[in-house]
């Protein structure tokens, strides 16, 4: 459409089929996974190779043009350590409420988690010099207190009334879900987005609330939460880790 | 990683079923000068916005601006997917919105120059939605002299 409009373009691709059935002008198909489009995070010399392969294919006299990208992400950004089993968080995180627990209980060790993490989140933001925390307009505290007041009761007031309260949930815990993985990564050592995930979802009090949070919005009577509950807050690949 | 195979089965699912209609027979095929002369826009379809901007909605089709100025600290996602990864742009927001890198090419000539304004999409929206905003897009692209346009998905 905008090359329609005068305007030549060039794309990174992430899903080729899709590429391959809608044959923009040109697109560098890559390998990394997805949300990261150039590759590594902090690699500046990674990611202009791939920017400069994406303008490479303004040589080409006609299109639709279509490459690959040969080289993928080095092994220590998308692989775990040979022996490694998982992270270890060297903070004593809240012990996990038992599958029974009341959601009260949920929400309280969620207050103290977060609040066990604000150390390595202060230290991400000093290191990085910014912090994607605060789309919801809430500080992590008051985002996680709205949290475990709605894992309590869904008629909890959203603390913001100018979006639908819906969307303030899931910003509410999108917010979290940040401050809890900028928090883990300031730590010593590195670590794959997939063991991240895998820390946040199996290890955490807060993974704990999302998945109770997931069956409250499943079976809410708010088409919003029921819309969220179906594939907005726990990550396909931690519901059907085998597949 | 994001290749099909890589994908847990429901996301591999949704790919392959994905409604990618709209674009037969459109061909079209702008040459542009030489890239050391071109003034390169970047169009995301992440949902990022500014802290000052409003969030995107559900089901969004409009789009928010990005000066080519901005402080990386001022930019947030409000995407409504969970199933993309969100450490790396955590950690550098050049992984999904190299404007830094741009900015660098542009001082060593790779580039001609960088466009004063970029534009942010939130990516969950049928293309053939986004047509509107992406006509007024093209509009104010033109008005910043912009020729080319890199376009990211997430």
């Amino acid at each position: 459409m905008l090359e329609e409009d005068g305007l030549a373009t060039t794309q990174i691709s992430l899903i080729r089929i899709h590429t391959e059935r809608i044959q923009p002008p040109r697109a560098l198909w890559v390998p990394f996974e997805l949300g990261r489009p150039f590759g590594v995070p902090s690699d500046p010399d990674f990611q202009k190779q791939v920017l400069a392969a994406t303008f490479a294919l303004f040589g080409s006299e006609h299109g639709p043009v279509l490459v690959d990208y040969p080289e993928d992400v080095p092994d220590s950004v998308s692989k775990p350590e040979p022996d490694a089993t998982g992270m270890v968080c060297p903070i004593d995180l809240p012990t996990l409420p038992d599958p029974d627990a009341p959601k009260s209980e949920i929400g309280q060790a969620l207050m103290k988690e977060a609040n066990s993490l604000a150390p390595w989140y202060d230290l991400a933001v000093r290191n990085r010099a910014r912090t994607t925390v605060g789309a919801s307009g809430l500080s992590p505290d008051a985002a996680a207190r709205y949290l475990a007041a709605f894992l309590e009761d869904q008629a909890t007031p959203a603390p913001r009334d100018d979006i639908p309260a819906g969307r303030v949930l899931k910003l509410v815990y999108e917010d979290l879900k940040a401050y809890y993985t900028e928090a883990i990564t300031a730590q010593p050592g590195s670590a794959t987005s997939k063991q991240v995930e895998d820390w946040l979802f199996k290890e955490t009090v807060l993974g704990k609330a999302l998945w109770t949070l997931r069956d409250v919005c499943r079976s809410s009577n708010d088409e919003y939460h029921r819309y969220l509950g179906r594939n907005s807050i726990v990550p396909d690949r931690q519901i059907n880790p085998s597949t | 990683m994001a290749r099909l195979e890589d994908l847990p089965l429901g996301e591999r699912k949704m790919v392959q079923e994905l409604d990618c209609s709209g674009y037969e027979g459109r061909r079209p095929w702008v040459v542009g000068p030489a890239l050391h002369q071109r003034r390169v826009a970047i169009v995301s379809t992440a949902a990022l916005n500014l802290r000052s901007d409003a969030v995107f909605q559900r089901d969004a089709v409009d789009y928010r601006v990005i000066p080519g100025d901005v402080d990386p600290a001022e930019v947030v996602m409000s995407h409504v997917s969970v199933n993309f990864d969100r450490t790396g742009f955590q950690q550098d927001l050049n992984v999904c919105f190299p404007l830094e890198r741009l900015h660098e090419l542009a001082d060593d000539g790779t580039i001609g120059s960088v466009a004063d304004f970029h534009y942010a999409f939130s990516g969950a929206a049928h293309p053939a939605d986004l047509a509107e905003s992406a006509r007024a897009v093209a509009k104010l692209m033109k008005a910043d002299s912009v020729d080319t346009v890199l376009l990211i998905p997430v």
